[in-house]
């Protein structure tokens, strides 16, 4: 193996894992929030119309 | 923009300039040659996992002492991201270490301590997600994150107690023994990994508060 691909090697399971640690975390505080979201609870409208 | 988002941006802008930096502008080194980039990748890695067994010791003594769920949170997560930066720390070095030791692994002090390290840190997650009770296994979380954290100055003085192949500590007090071009390549490559810590646990935490309000709310549902 060349210096280049030692270093290509290194740097690509540092940027695949934090981009995919990233993601993970986004899509899970994004389900949260929508689960939150639908059991928060009901705001009735007080406009009688 | 929001505060998080404005954080995530910075810490993104920061490793981009960083890699390039450590990948095009900064020079070879005398010895290792072109080998030495790896450096700029493996030190962030091992300061920001450092960076994270602080944060669990800290906070794991002020939950035990306050008892407010939120330090417990910040541990936790913390705790999470010590065992990733402390595995990516591993990789890249055994990454830099054949090429240039000529071995994936030796059972040098460095190497052991930060593999005991990891090891801690797992458990302390495997603790974590077997507790029933959230108070249990965040009262046995605190414990064993304050415990492990013992193992980070033995690893960082490791170089200088034992004979060992890792090199000693390039930036001491008072002494650098690195020219300034890779010495600002490391600067930005730590200053852009520390942006990305803060960012990865605000994160962090905000799912595990939301994740314990979601479970207070099913335990609170009626049956």
């Amino acid at each position: 193996m060349t210096p280049a691909s030692w270093i290509a090697l290194a740097y690509g399971i540092v940027t695949c894992a934090l981009v995919l640690y990233v993601a993970r975390l986004r899509r899970r505080l994004r389900e949260l929030e929508e689960e939150t979201r639908a059991h928060a609870p009901r705001v009735h409208s007080l406009d009688t119309r | 923009m929001k505060p998080l988002s404005i954080l995530g941006a910075a810490a993104l802008v920061l490793l981009l300039t960083g890699g390039y930096v450590g990948l095009v502008a900064s020079p070879p080194d005398a010895f290792q040659g072109e080998y030495v980039r790896i450096m700029y990748a493996h030190v962030p890695n091992a300061w920001v996992s450092y960076l994270s067994f602080g944060t669990v010791f800290v906070t794991s003594v002020l939950y035990l002492w306050k008892r407010r769920m939120i330090y417990d949170h910040v541990a936790h997560s913390a705790a999470e991201l010590g065992v990733l930066f402390t595995g990516l720390a591993l990789a890249t070095g055994m990454i830099w270490g054949k090429p240039v030791w000529g071995t994936w692994w030796t059972w040098d002090a460095r190497l052991v301590t930060t593999a005991v390290l990891f090891l801690i840190y797992t458990g302390y997650l495997l603790v974590r997600s077997l507790a029933e009770d959230p108070e249990r296994g965040a009262r046995a979380g605190a414990v064993i994150g304050i415990i492990g954290f013992l193992d980070v100055p033995v690893i960082h003085y490791s170089v200088v107690w034992f004979r060992t192949l890792h090199q000693p500590a390039s930036i001491a007090r008072g002494d650098i023994k690195m020219a300034p071009p890779m010495l600002a390549a490391l600067m930005i490559s730590l200053l852009a990994f520390t942006l990305l810590y803060a960012y990865l646990l605000t994160l962090r935490v905000k799912v595990a508060a939301l994740s314990a309000a979601q479970m207070d709310l099913v335990a609170e549902r009626p049956r």
